[in-house]
């Protein structure tokens, strides 16, 4: 049977009313408190705690090497990661302009296993390797983002001829050597200098050779003298012989004696013009036969 | 005397360092509530000093912290309960420090308990050089004949009153006057040495240091009367929670103080003993609905009294407010009574002026004002402090006369017998402690 009414647990718990404590702080909050408002003691806490610790800790990271070198490699390991990533890949290298020579040597000097990441190619590096090729003025390396280096150059242009010993260069309006060749006849097309320290000289060569225009069928060569002043050598062995300073001035008197007077048509070896107030020629030794014999048939002397 | 006066002239220069340092705190230790003034002082009175703010200040200092607490363990302002008092000054000295986001070590306490009494003392002395010099006044002082006022008792204030000189009285100041015979009036306070010595104790516990200590009558006198009022003579009775403290004051001397042992928590206890209820809701009942004279509409005015034995909603108890009113009222001429007695005992009725100036928490009572004039048999009026700059409202009314009082009083301390060289031949060791105290506090 079932009692109709339902028996559940009627006793509660006798209530204990606790006596009511006002609130007050400990005696050790309220020293820490005090000790808080302490003139110096928020500073020293705030400020300077912190920087010691921190000083302390990087200290002692930067004096243990097993913890150096496991972040040295955790950093390798990201830096891995990141760098393997397609998006920083680099698939070719193009070079728009510059010869085949040129484009042949910039790729042997650089360097490149292709594909590499972007991340360890030293751009800076890399166009410094390629502008200190002789045959490059300047250089620009640029990454694309798909994939591509690309490098201009401004390619320096042969001016002159220089043999110096048994070499032979070609260098360009500043003297710099642009590259070497075997013959002088590759490049006939270029004016040749000769001698020790031609390359140091080469605005007042090519000054000289403009000014020599009216001869410029007959110059042979340049010849720097003893590393200071020039001779202009001529075919039929001839030669003019240029002082130190104004050579230029010097010249341009020789030119004009050559298209008053066909100077240079007369059967002589050398014009010196080393003292341009007096300009001296040797003759040939027949040159200076026929001089005699003139002048003694004009004094009437037997020859 | 000398080895009497020795705690209070540390405290006196303990207070005045704290000044200078700019940061005092001011402790009222009362029976119903405890509160803190932190006080900061304008070391260069120049320094802030907006003139366009046109507030009347006294002293050149500004409440930068209050705090307030419900107070435990004091009883007729005399400690009972060493840690629940404690406690109860921890929790408001954090809280005034919290809130001026400064560190207090010096505290001004004040204190209602100990049973006061006052004691007149006179001395005379011969002036050495003809003109009254500050050594002449510190040898009239010391040759005040002290009553034997019993051995465990302690001296809180000695002021002089008044000075004579050749029978020329009422000075306030004798120094450099010409003259032969000097005399002096002195009114000493002395209270029980216990509860001080408990007060202290205290005090030491919560790591403070005391700056000074004063009669509570004293400090409501300071701030409640008006300056007039404090010239010409007037009494002041604070009404506190567990002690009523009265102060007479004649030309801005305090000459007469005393305690009644009995304030608001009685006209509680009452009310909770009257109505059955707890203390809570008696003292709730009594700030809500508390009055002293009914009229016929209190009849009808009924108080919903809670019950805390009440098993069902609808059992709800009301008492009328004139019920209410005939609970309070015996309690309140009772206690006005005593104060009546203690007044004629001083003298009271001999000064020119006799205003009587209620302050005190317990002074909020509606109806005191008539019913003390009846009782007292004089013109009354309810005191607030004085306004001073950064208190605020809440810690502007009758409760903190007190508090408010001693802040003007660390502004402005007045003379007291231990500011005044002793003449060297009493001195004994005490020059050389004050050179050891000066070491301590500028080392």
């Amino acid at each position: 049977m079932h009692a109709l009414v339902a028996t559940r647990e009627t006793v509660t718990a006798p209530v204990v009313i606790a006596p009511h404590r006002d609130p007050a702080p400990s005696k050790m909050r309220y020293r820490l408190q005090r000790l808080w408002l302490r003139k110096y003691v928020r500073p020293i806490v705030m400020i300077w705690l912190p920087i010691l610790v921190v000083g302390l800790l990087v200290l002692m990271v930067s004096r243990n090497d097993s913890f150096r070198g496991f972040i040295q490699q955790k950093y390798d390991n990201v830096r891995g990661a990141i760098a393997a990533r397609p998006e920083l890949m680099i698939e070719t290298v193009r070079i728009p302009v510059g010869s085949v020579d040129l484009v042949h040597q910039i790729d042997g000097v650089m360097d490149l296993t292709l594909p590499v990441s972007a991340l360890d190619v030293d751009l800076e590096g890399l166009r410094q390797i390629v502008q200190g090729l002789s045959a490059v003025k300047t250089a620009t390396v640029q990454l694309d983002g798909n994939g591509l280096l690309e490098i201009t150059i401004v390619e320096r242009i042969p001016e002159m001829v220089w043999r110096t010993g048994n070499r032979i260069f070609l260098l360009d309006e500043t003297g710099i050597r642009v590259a070497e060749v075997p013959r002088r006849a590759v490049r006939v097309d270029l004016p040749l200098i000769i001698g020790e320290g031609a390359d140091l000289a080469i605005p007042e060569a090519r000054a000289l050779f403009k000014m020599a225009s009216p001869l410029e069928e007959r110059i042979r060569a340049l010849v720097r003298v003893g590393e200071r002043r020039w001779n202009i050598v001529l075919d039929g062995d001839q030669t003019i012989m240029l002082p130190e300073f104004g050579a230029e001035d010097a010249l341009r008197l020789v030119v004009e004696m050559q298209t008053t007077e066909q100077i240079m048509n007369w059967n002589l070896s050398v014009v010196d013009m080393r003292d341009p107030n007096r300009p001296i020629i040797r003759l040939n030794n027949d040159a200076l036969d026929e001089l005699t014999r003139l002048r003694a048939a004009a004094l009437g002397e037997p020859v | 005397m000398i080895d009497l006066f020795e705690t209070q002239r540390d405290m006196r220069h303990r207070r005045e360092a704290a000044v200078r340092r700019g940061i005092v705190a001011v402790l009222d230790i009362g029976s119903s509530k405890i509160a803190c003034l932190v006080l900061q002082f304008v070391t260069e009175p120049s320094a802030e000093s907006p003139t366009d703010v046109t507030i009347p200040t006294m002293g050149s200092f500004r409440v930068v912290g209050v705090a307030t607490t419900r107070s435990r363990g004091v009883q007729f302002g005399e400690i009972v309960d060493m840690n629940e008092t404690e406690r109860a000054v921890r929790t408001v000295v954090q809280g005034a420090q919290k809130m001026a986001n400064t560190r207090v070590n010096h505290v001004i306490v004040s204190f209602a308990g100990g049973r006061p009494r006052s004691y007149g003392l006179d001395g005379t002395v011969d002036v050495e050089h003809g003109e009254v010099t500050e050594r002449d006044i510190g040898n009239v002082l010391a040759s005040c004949e002290v009553p034997p006022f019993g051995h465990d008792r302690k001296a809180l204030h000695a002021l002089p009153v008044n000075f004579t000189l050749d029978h020329k009285s009422g000075l306030s100041d004798p120094r450099g006057q010409i003259g032969a015979k000097l005399s002096v009036d002195m009114h000493m306070l002395t209270v029980s040495g216990t509860p001080v010595e408990n007060l202290l104790e205290c005090l030491q516990r919560c790591d403070l240091e005391v700056a000074g200590l004063s009669f509570s009558g004293f400090a409501s006198g300071v701030s409640a009367l008006m300056e007039d009022e404090q010239k010409l003579g007037a009494a002041v009775v604070d009404f506190g929670g567990g002690s009523t403290s009265i102060a007479v004051f004649i030309r801005n001397h305090m000459i007469y103080g005393d305690a009644v042992r009995m304030g608001g928590d009685h006209i509680t206890s009452d009310i909770c003993q009257g109505l059955h209820v707890s203390m809570d809701v008696a003292e709730r009942i009594k700030t809500l609905h508390g009055g002293l004279h009914a009229t016929s509409a209190d009849d009808r005015d009924l108080i919903e009294v809670p019950n805390p034995m009440a098993q069902w909603d609808n059992d709800r108890r009301t008492v009328t407010r004139s019920e209410l009113i005939g609970v309070m009222r015996p309690r309140v001429e009772e206690i006005l009574e005593e104060v009546r007695a203690r007044l004629d005992a001083s003298g009271f009725e001999h000064l020119p002026s006799q205003r009587i100036v209620l302050t005190g928490g317990s002074s909020q009572i509606p109806g005191l004002e008539d019913m003390a004039s009846r009782i007292l048999g004089r013109h009354t009026r309810i005191g607030k402090p004085l306004r001073v700059q950064g208190l605020p409202q809440a810690a502007a009314g009758p409760a903190f006369s007190a508090a408010v009082g001693m802040a003007l009083h660390a502004s402005q301390p007045q003379d007291e017998c231990w500011d005044f060289e002793v003449p060297s031949d009493r001195l004994g060791t005490r020059r050389i402690r004050q050179a050891m105290r000066w070491f301590r506090e500028n080392w």
